[in-house]
């Protein structure tokens, strides 16, 4: 362990700016008060269900969940098809294809989100919905490919052929004995994926409906006209969720150690 | 009795850089085959085209009477065991060798006899729940043989499996694959660039260099009469000289004779009679005797001898070639 005053100072400085907002947000949203406020006027959990109440609220998160489990489940399929792609072909054109996957992360998603909306909803006249899809397919697909190629990189190529030559044809051995080794690598893919497109704000803007918004844009709507600690309320759960995912990914990578 | 038989194999990179070319090998019923080389010399993509994980270019793999060159791997049934050794992290030591029996749909009472029995031959017996990272790199290998073996191949693949072991258990590993394979009765073909493991297990040798096989035989064959020069230095000859200079050492040399090679321990140490004579340069010892560095008028030869006490570097020796141990080499 690293033991230099210095060093324990910037962590503990670090930490405090990174933790002090998010504390701050859980105290409010337990705050009696009809403004987020300091100190708290008394105890109470309304917030959390005026949440409940909120149909603009409500709605987005549906709308938010589903989008996101959506564009993690097709993002995860995806990247995980490129990275056996990316991986097995081992050329100039792969390296290259491999930065073409990475390269949303690159460009603000602003950018994205507005060319998104210039091509495929004013030029190709596509369905919002699938618009909406495709714009988080391209945000979540960077996260997905490299993770997914990161792992098969680091998979003994012997174990497949191995299983070949104990009777499994190519797919039935990839299916045995690859993806399990990938399974990790597959799950942190999806979590990665899901906060990602869950949290995206930029192409989202761009590509949603009347009537069909995000929930962080929801919540960005919301708080323009009102002070209320319900979206303080609404944070400590999704804090709450984020928690249970990474539990979740640990969990996984623990039981493979 | 032919049971294997690659002919004219032939396979490129990039249809550029020849790795195999005219390559014929004859694999015998029950026999241990050993390809020796140098790495690079092609004879792991040899064994890979023999389990059908590579395609050749060319050439034909003919196998107990049927033209194999295109079926694929999973159809084979032959055993391979991998420099890696390749066994499935996520499964324990029972469920990777009972994998092929699986693929193979075999019972489930079948499986645990079969599992049991080849696990008891490979000394594994205890180790079947265990996960291979819990194993040392010994009993990986003995669990990758078992896997390899317990699916009753026609043919068992063997590539470089004893590299990666410390030298002790090395001689010993190669010692049990010898046991298991005669007791089995199994066909085996064994890659190694290890000359000395390669002719303490196998029944025949094949060498190789540069995608070519040079020589085929006994290992009591190719040790006392390599066909060339590389073969030669392969198998431990160490000094090479040219008729010419044989002659002016009074040896006599058959007719197209192009080089003449001895093993360091052949040449005898002496101080009459002696075919040539040179100023000993460096001395080393080796624990058996010592291997001396001897400047003569056809070169530095290498004479190993365990004669007390020692010549001193820098004295003047006499040198006596065991006239039955020269070799004639005509390539």
């Amino acid at each position: 362990m690293y033991k230099h005053k210095a060093i324990t100072l910037i962590s503990v400085l670090v930490f405090f700016f990174l933790f002090c907002p998010l504390i701050l947000i859980i105290i409010t949203s337990f705050n009696s008060a009809d403004s987020i406020s300091l100190p708290l006027k008394g105890i109470s959990l309304k917030w959390f269900f005026q949440v409940f109440k909120s149909r603009s609220l409500t709605g987005s998160f549906k709308t938010s969940l589903i989008l996101a489990f959506a564009a993690s489940v097709i993002g995860t399929l995806l990247g995980l098809l490129s990275a056996i792609a990316l991986v097995k072909t081992k050329n100039r054109v792969s390296v290259f294809l491999y930065n073409v996957f990475l390269s949303p992360s690159l460009i603000p998603g602003i950018v994205t989100g507005y060319i998104l909306f210039k091509f495929i909803v004013v030029q190709l006249q596509i369905g919002l919905v699938l618009a909406l899809l495709t714009g988080h397919l391209l945000i979540v697909l960077p996260y997905t490919v490299r993770i997914i190629c990161a792992s098969l990189r680091n998979t003994d190529e012997g174990i497949e052929e191995a299983a070949r030559t104990l009777g499994c044809t190519p797919v039935q051995a990839f299916i045995k004995v690859i993806l399990p080794e990938l399974e990790p690598a597959l799950l942190s893919a999806f979590m990665l994926a899901f906060i990602n497109s869950f949290n995206n704000i930029p192409v989202s803007m761009y590509l949603k409906g009347p009537g069909m918004d995000t929930l962080p844009y929801a919540m960005m709507n919301y708080i323009e006209y009102n002070y209320d600690p319900t979206v303080s309320a609404l944070s400590v759960m999704l804090m709450g969720m984020t928690l249970i995912f990474m539990l979740v990914i640990d969990h996984a990578a623990m039981k493979k150690e | 009795m032919n049971y294997g038989m690659l002919s004219d194999i032939e396979l490129s990179y990039d249809r550029k850089t020849t790795i195999l070319k005219n390559l014929n090998l004859e694999i015998q019923k029950g026999e241990l085959l050993s390809l020796l080389g140098p790495s690079g010399c092609g004879k792991t993509t040899t064994l890979r085209i023999i389990a059908g994980l590579i395609e050749p270019d060319k050439g034909r793999f003919i196998f107990d009477g049927n033209d194999i060159t295109r079926l694929p791997v999973h159809k084979r049934d032959f055993g391979f065991v991998f420099q890696s050794y390749a066994l499935f992290p996520h499964m324990n030591v029972y469920e990777n060798i009972s994998f092929g029996l699986k693929m193979k749909n075999f019972s489930k009472p079948d499986i645990d006899k079969k599992v049991k029995n080849i696990a008891e031959i490979c000394d594994i017996g205890e180790y079947l729940q265990r996960f291979p990272k819990q194993l040392s790199g010994g009993q990986r290998q003995r669990v990758a043989l078992a896997r390899a073996l317990v699916i009753e191949p026609k043919l068992l693949l063997l590539d470089e499996p004893l590299s990666n072991l410390d030298a002790q258990l090395r001689v010993q590993m190669r010692t049990s694959i010898k046991r298991i394979q005669r007791k089995l009765g199994i066909t085996t073909v064994f890659v190694t660039h290890d000359q000395e493991e390669c002719f303490s297990i196998s029944d025949r040798v094949a060498v190789m260099d540069k995608g070519v096989i040079v020589q085929c035989g006994t290992p009591e064959e190719i040790y006392s009469r390599p066909v060339n020069a590389m073969v030669a230095r392969f198998v431990g000859f160490k000094n090479f000289f040219t008729p010419a200079n044989a002659v002016k050492m009074g040896i006599q040399i058959p007719a197209g004779c192009t080089q003449i090679c001895i093993r360091p321990p052949d040449i005898e140490l002496c101080t009459q009679g002696s075919n040539i004579t040179g100023t000993v340069e460096v001395r080393t010892y080796l624990g058996t005797g010592y291997q001396y560095e001897i400047n003569t008028g056809i070169g530095t030869l290498s004479v190993s001898s365990s004669a007390e006490p020692p010549l001193e570097q820098g004295s003047t020796a006499g040198l006596v070639f065991k006239p039955a141990k020269i070799v004639f080499l005509d390539r």
